[in-house]
């Protein structure tokens, strides 16, 4: 597991403040000024990913359109894999990744710069899907699960990918949600322990407690499969 | 995967750290003690190299989401449904525009 990618701070504000950015016709950021200036701001306190500089600037500046065009480019299939995870279904998945970008359009005003535009996105996305679950009886993620039982799994064997990858999401589906969300942000999103911390309203050291929790727990389900 | 339950030696509280500090330990990032104590103790080396494993198979678990190739032109249909742009709050204006 390599170094986390994504970092935030609560100077995230005093960032966009300092920065000159305009975008060309096609909406991009114009030129290499915004990859740069993300290296060229990561001092002690603030590391910043290109397309968090990218959605935060007009983010910052009201533009609640420009925004929303860029983080759905950017961030889009990042958005649909968490809620693939949480969801475990595409059609599902598609539909709150959809819902959590018309929530950024209409709540780009309540964006406090505390942590990265990203964290404050799939924290958006976290409580759809937590609305859809909560409403929907799990429909879907029965679905899967009697999918799964289809199958006929070998339990001692993780070896094949696509079998792998229907066991691990059949054992999340069988954890806590807040153990799945736990897990889906750390390693599929790549979020900071403390942007998790954020999201979640806890403080850092928590939230590396429970991500470790959660994956013993997800170990667990594994074993006794 | 079909070894016994038991996560850690009950007997020796070090195990007992590296589970509560496990998301940290599979980031490499553990005081020495807890390094030297995984080293030599297999009950841990299973639970990091085990943990780790999950970690990229979250990841892959993702990889069956197919993002759909007009999503970005559906989010932009759905905020702006008559192709106006609705008025901009600006509080500087964008270079360029
Ligand atoms: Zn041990």
């Amino acid at each position: 597991m390599g170094k986390m990618r994504g970092r935030s701070s609560s100077t995230v504000a005093e960032v966009w403040d300092d920065l000159e950015v305009g975008f060309d016709e096609e909406g991009e950021p114009e030129g290499e000024d915004l990859r740069r200036s993300s290296l060229a701001i990561s001092g002690e306190r603030v590391t910043l990913r290109a397309e968090d500089t990218a959605i935060g600037v007009p983010l910052m500046q009201g533009d609640a359109h420009q925004a929303v065009a860029v983080a759905a480019r950017l961030l889009g299939p990042s958005v649909g894999r968490l809620c693939f995870l949480l969801l475990g279904s595409q059609c599902e998945a598609d539909e709150a990744a959809q819902e959590t970008f018309l929530a950024v359009y209409h709540g780009a005003s309540s964006y406090r710069a505390e942590g990265s535009p990203r964290s404050w996105i799939f924290g958006i996305a976290r409580r759809i899907c937590a609305q859809r679950l909560s409403a929907r009886m799990r429909q879907s993620r029965r679905m899967f699960l009697l999918d799964r039982e289809s199958h006929g799994l070998d339990a001692s064997d993780l070896h094949d990918r696509a079998e792998r990858e229907a066991r691990i999401r059949a054992a999340l589906d069988e954890l806590p949600e807040n153990d799945r969300e736990l897990l889906a942000l750390r390693y599929d999103a790549e979020q900071s322990f403390r942007d998790i911390a954020l999201a979640l309203g806890i403080d850092e050291a928590a939230a590396r407690k429970r991500v470790g929790r959660a994956l013993i727990r997800l170990r667990e389900k594994l074993r006794a499969a | 995967m079909s070894q016994p339950r038991a996560a850690a030696d009950p007997r020796d509280p070090r195990c007992a750290e590296v589970a509560e500090q496990l998301a940290v330990a599979i980031d490499g990032v553990l005081p020495a003690r807890l390094d030297a104590h995984i080293d030599a103790c297999p009950l841990c080396t299973e639970l990091l190299r085990e943990a780790t494993l999950l970690g990229d198979a979250i990841r892959d678990a993702a990889d069956d989401y197919r993002h759909a190739s007009d999503f970005e032109a559906r989010v932009l249909a759905a905020i702006d449904p008559d192709g106006v742009e609705p008025t901009r709050r600006m509080r500087r204006p964008a270079r360029g525009a």
